[in-house]
């Protein structure tokens, strides 16, 4: 008898019945609901921006909050996607999150003017706390939704997964924060998540290990 | 039916449980599997290896199988990964490789037969060449004499993945020590 061939008898001894994991878009939608939900709660808790009634009425933190949602949404679904080792035939999804995060990060540096020169140094802000704690569950809901499918792209996965914390941690602390200043919402708001996608895309061969 | 059709069937069935359609799916695709990467390998001889590697992750990568879907894409897929993934480990393991034996003096006072040093030193090297994980298997299990089952509890793994691991191993060891013959 082969090596392969005692391979293939001792792991059809092995096996045992198997649940076929749901449809990816169910899994995502979970994902969403469970981080949104838990985001809200934390928001609630934390308390809102005091001109949150103007705010809602204003177009462009309308179009931001919605158009970074979408985001979330997309880095969610493709996160379930990629659970599955020939991502169900659809490699062309995953642009989509790319595209936005890019176009939205474009678009944040015209639209705020944004000049990376006026930060000379980073300290604790008490928004880096509110960072932390918008992102715990999110980052363990879909870690643990990650790890249970089986990525043959574990550094899009790391993307897609930080992607997803990041944008609704955004939203989030948009609407925890009162200040709109953009150099404020870029270094302390944007940098905890940016960190943490450099530390998930180091550790993603390691995560998403099978 | 086509062989795409077969082989979904019996992926289904294996799903379910069905231990004979799992082993006739793997011997079904483990000659496509060899003939898939054979030709993308500098050297031949590492189809065995990654068609083992493929195996045993479609074992655990059976649930992400979905019905509604082929199943030569996903097959494909992990055949990929899986030899990107030994080449990339072949050539990294190739460029640290360092033998752990420099001075055969500390094996003197513990080699009973003097003249077996030297084969000692061929068995220690062949030893460290093996990849971590099996170089552990293969001391717990042949040297220190633990079972499979305990060894598994220690390293996290299934018992049959500490028995093909350590089965692994022994024929690489039967293989490099083969030269030296």
């Amino acid at each position: 008898m082969s090596n392969s061939e005692e391979l293939i008898s001792s792991l059809s001894s092995d096996l045992k019945k198997v649940d076929a994991m749901p449809h990816p878009l169910k899994r995502a939608i979970t994902i969403l609901l469970i981080a949104a939900t838990y985001m809200a709660v934390a928001v609630f808790a934390l308390g809102m921006r005091s001109d949150i009634e103007v705010k809602i009425h204003d177009n462009i933190f309308v179009f931001e909050m919605a158009y970074i949602f979408i985001t979330a949404l997309s880095a969610a679904i493709c996160s379930s996607w990629l659970c599955v080792p020939d991502v169900r035939g659809a490699k062309w999804i995953l642009a989509t999150p790319i595209v936005l995060l890019s176009f939205g990060v474009m678009w944040s540096f015209i639209h705020f003017d944004i000049d990376i020169h006026k930060i000379t140094h980073i300290e604790m802000h008490h928004c880096h706390i509110k960072s932390i704690i918008f992102g715990t569950v999110p980052i363990f809901a879909i870690l643990f939704f990650s790890v249970k499918g089986r990525t043959t792209h574990p550094y899009m996965m790391a993307l897609m997964n930080i992607i997803f914390v990041g944008t609704l941690g955004y939203i989030a602390l948009r609407v925890a924060c009162s200040s709109d200043n953009a150099e404020h919402i870029c270094y302390i708001h944007v940098m905890p998540y940016l960190l943490l996608g450099i530390a998930m895309a180091a550790l993603g061969k390691h995560i998403y290990r099978w | 039916m086509s062989q795409a059709d077969r082989w979904k069937d019996l992926a289904i069935k294996a799903q379910v449980g069905d231990k004979r359609a799992y082993s006739e799916l793997l011997s079904d695709v483990l000659p496509f599997i060899k003939l898939s990467i054979t030709s993308k390998l500098a050297d031949s001889s590492w189809a065995d290896d990654i068609a083992q590697d493929v195996l045993i992750s479609v074992h655990k990568s059976l649930h992400t199988y979905s019905a509604d879907r082929p199943f030569k894409p996903w097959l494909n897929a992990i055949i990929n990964f899986r030899r990107i993934d030994y080449l990339r480990k072949h050539y990294k393991a190739r460029e640290v490789k360092e033998l752990s034996q420099k001075n055969s003096e500390i094996f003197q006072p513990n080699v009973a037969f003097q003249q077996s040093l030297s084969e000692l030193g061929y068995i220690e090297r062949a030893v460290s060449s093996l990849p971590l994980k099996q170089q552990k298997i293969f001391k717990m299990m042949k040297i220190q004499g633990y079972s499979a089952k305990e060894v598994a509890d220690e390293m996290g793994m299934s018992v049959s993945a500490v028995k093909i691991a350590s089965h692994r191993s022994v024929t690489k060891l039967k293989e490099i020590l083969g030269k030296y013959e």
